[in-house]
């Protein structure tokens, strides 16, 4: 396809010199080399490229085992779950090291003292049992919890390891949790104070993609309003996530209005790699797709 | 006479300043402008110009960084700053002879900035609007220490657009806000913290405490200039799902704590009663009366803005 070969050819021509992708421009990001890695990999792409990505990332790992964001930050980060996904299958040491620090950052709910400081603080609601964070020891939201449900799955599918799998439909559970009244996702705040707040699309589609079908309640509800939100989505960015959810649950993409993707162009690298991600959504290689 | 000791006036040096360490330091007037603008159609241009020239703002030569608030976009409310405000706001600047001029914004709930940015007109209503913006949610960063914070934050990465310019402008939307009270030029500075290390939301600055970190960036950023889009507001259940309340003022000055306070008051809002201006008064002596008006009184603009219940005690109980 002229289109995949066009984004990967963008994708490797915005490679640094140092191995990594940047957001735009600048610095290399963790978050936008790991989605270029997983690109790449799910369009069959083969060069060296990928390898010194691969090289960038597994320099980037912290004493923790955890990845940060970036070079400037020390903190490991949800960022962690793109990483330990988009590295190859043989660096295992590396990826149990990355799987152990996801599983220790995964909320497991709010002790007394935490909801006293939490009330105390006016801090919204942290009771979030298996979801995940952004940052280190704040509350779970769907966009992290989402990655990481994903990268458990992998595990859970690769190693046998019941742990993995009952972590990700604890995550699945947080996601249930923080549905909005209209049955999608927004970026998974409690309902205190917001009890009408609407879903977005790139939540949506990424709070699908990592749900399991028969683990739905009423899964069939969110998948109609995920077509729904699909017709305008606002940006590559949802486009992308709502084809990947869409493909996983068996759901072509509405076809009246279909959604146009030159109304919703690529804005920075991490659009490049979630487009890429989304036309390779049939791909075996697509680690996404779990 | 009592002769005084070399080391009894150590001493006693040392213990009057010791003493006046203690002591909030004296805390000089600040203005704050409060002009009319009945709409967006008007010249908004003009009036901002005034007040930059009224506040005598350094333009010439600087790099300035406009930050607008643009958090999610509903055609029905006025979440965001409006875009013709900040393309008022650009002009101005630049016709006051500003050496570069961006519009920077790190949005907190959605990450597909630009396509935000083009639902609410930003494309539209300002010139090459693509070229002159920064997403700070993706911006370089580089790590600043905070000194004596009010919360308990130790550091933060902070995005090197806003860190190397030479002023940096708040043009907040006035909103009542359900954490907070109020959102206007210090809480409007949460943008500038980068969601690529902190998140959709920025939740650390949650858990260290809300009012706490509005007051700590305030602090990091001591070279501003605020403008506040006061022609539609939002009252109710700000700062997104509230509803709209036609002000028709523009609200501007150097210091945000007393740009914030008027707001508050044309509000009938009790400034006094906003937890980040309390820690920002106890730090430093301002209070919310260290205010020179100027322009229109706040008793000619006032209006009471619908509180949500948790809310009720902020409103304001003296005449305005």
């Amino acid at each position: 396809m002229a289109e995949v070969e066009a984004l990967q050819r963008s994708l490797i021509q915005s490679q640094n010199a140092d191995g990594g992708w940047s957001y735009g421009t600048g610095d290399s990001w963790t978050e936008p080399t790991a989605l270029s890695l997983l690109a790449l990999e799910a369009s069959a792409y083969r060069g060296v490229s990928a390898e010194r990505g691969r090289e960038w990332l597994l320099r980037q790992q912290q004493p923790d085992g955890g990845w940060s964001p970036c070079g400037q930050v020390k903190e490991s980060t949800w960022v962690t779950s793109l990483a330990v996904l988009a590295l190859a299958d043989s660096d295992t040491r590396q990826q149990s090291a990355g799987s152990r620090w996801l599983v220790e950052n995964v909320n497991r709910g709010a002790t007394v003292l935490q909801t006293v400081v939490a009330r105390l603080r006016h801090i919204p609601d942290y009771q979030g049992q298996g979801g995940s964070p952004w940052f280190p020891g704040t509350a779970p939201w769907v966009t992290p919890t989402a990655m990481t449900i994903i990268t458990f799955k992998r595990f859970a599918n690769r190693f046998a390891q019941a742990q993995f799998l009952k972590l990700a439909l604890e995550g699945e559970q947080f996601l249930w949790s923080r549905r909005c009244s209209d049955q999608g996702w927004n970026h998974g705040g409690s309902s205190y104070r917001s009890e009408n707040a609407y879903s977005y699309p790139e939540t949506t589609g990424a709070a699908l993609l990592a749900l399991t079908e028969t683990s739905a309640p009423s899964a069939a509800s969110s998948l109609g309003r995920a077509r729904i939100l699909a017709q305008n989505p606002g940006s590559s960015e949802g486009l992308a996530w709502l084809t990947l959810a869409l493909h996983k649950h068996g759901q072509p993409l509405p076809v009246n209005p279909q959604p146009k993707p030159e109304a919703f162009p690529c804005r920075n690298n991490r659009d490049v790699a979630l487009r890429l991600l989304a036309l390779s959504a049939a791909s075996p290689t697509n680690k996404l797709i779990v | 006479m009592p002769s005084v000791s070399r080391r009894h006036f150590f001493f006693g040096s040392l213990a009057l300043a010791a003493a006046s360490c203690g002591r909030k330091p004296f805390f000089k007037t600040t203005r704050v402008s409060i002009l009319r603008a009945a709409t967006y159609s008007t010249d908004l241009e003009d009036p901002i110009r005034r007040i930059l020239l009224d506040h005598c703002v350094p333009v010439a030569g600087k790099r300035i960084v406009l930050k607008p608030n643009l958090v999610e976009f509903d055609p029905s409310t006025p979440i965001n700053t409006h875009p013709v405000f900040v393309a008022a706001v650009a002009s101005a600047f630049r016709s006051l002879g500003a050496r570069e001029i961006r519009i920077a914004e790190g949005p907190g709930h959605r990450r597909m900035t630009l396509d935000l940015a083009s639902a609410a007109g930003y494309f539209h209503a300002i010139p090459k609007f693509e070229a002159t913006f920064t997403d700070l949610n993706l911006d370089n960063v580089s790590r600043v220490e905070l000194r004596n914070p009010h919360s308990t934050l130790t550091h933060l990465y902070l995005p090197h657009t806003v860190l190397d310019c030479d002023l940096l402008v708040s043009l907040p939307k006035m909103k009542t806000h359900h954490w907070t009270g109020a959102t206007l030029s210090m809480k409007n500075l949460f943008g500038v913290v980068p969601g690529s290390v902190y998140g959709w939301p920025k939740n650390p600055l949650h858990w260290a405490g809300i009012d706490q970190c509005v007051a700590d960036l305030h602090h990091l950023f001591p070279n501003q200039f605020c403008l506040v889009d006061g022609i539609e507001a939002m009252e109710g259940n700000g700062p997104i799902l509230g509803t709209s309340k036609h002000m028709g003022v523009i609200v501007g000055g150097a210091y945000p704590p007393s740009v914030d306070a008027t707001c508050c008051r044309i509000m009938q809002i009790d400034p006094d009663r906003i937890k980040y201006l309390r820690l920002v008064s106890e730090r430093s002596g301002w209070n919310s009366h260290h205010v020179e008006q100027t322009g229109e009184r706040i008793s000619s603009v006032a209006q009471p803005f619908a509180l949500i219940s948790d809310f009720q005690h902020l409103r304001l109980r003296e005449a305005v």
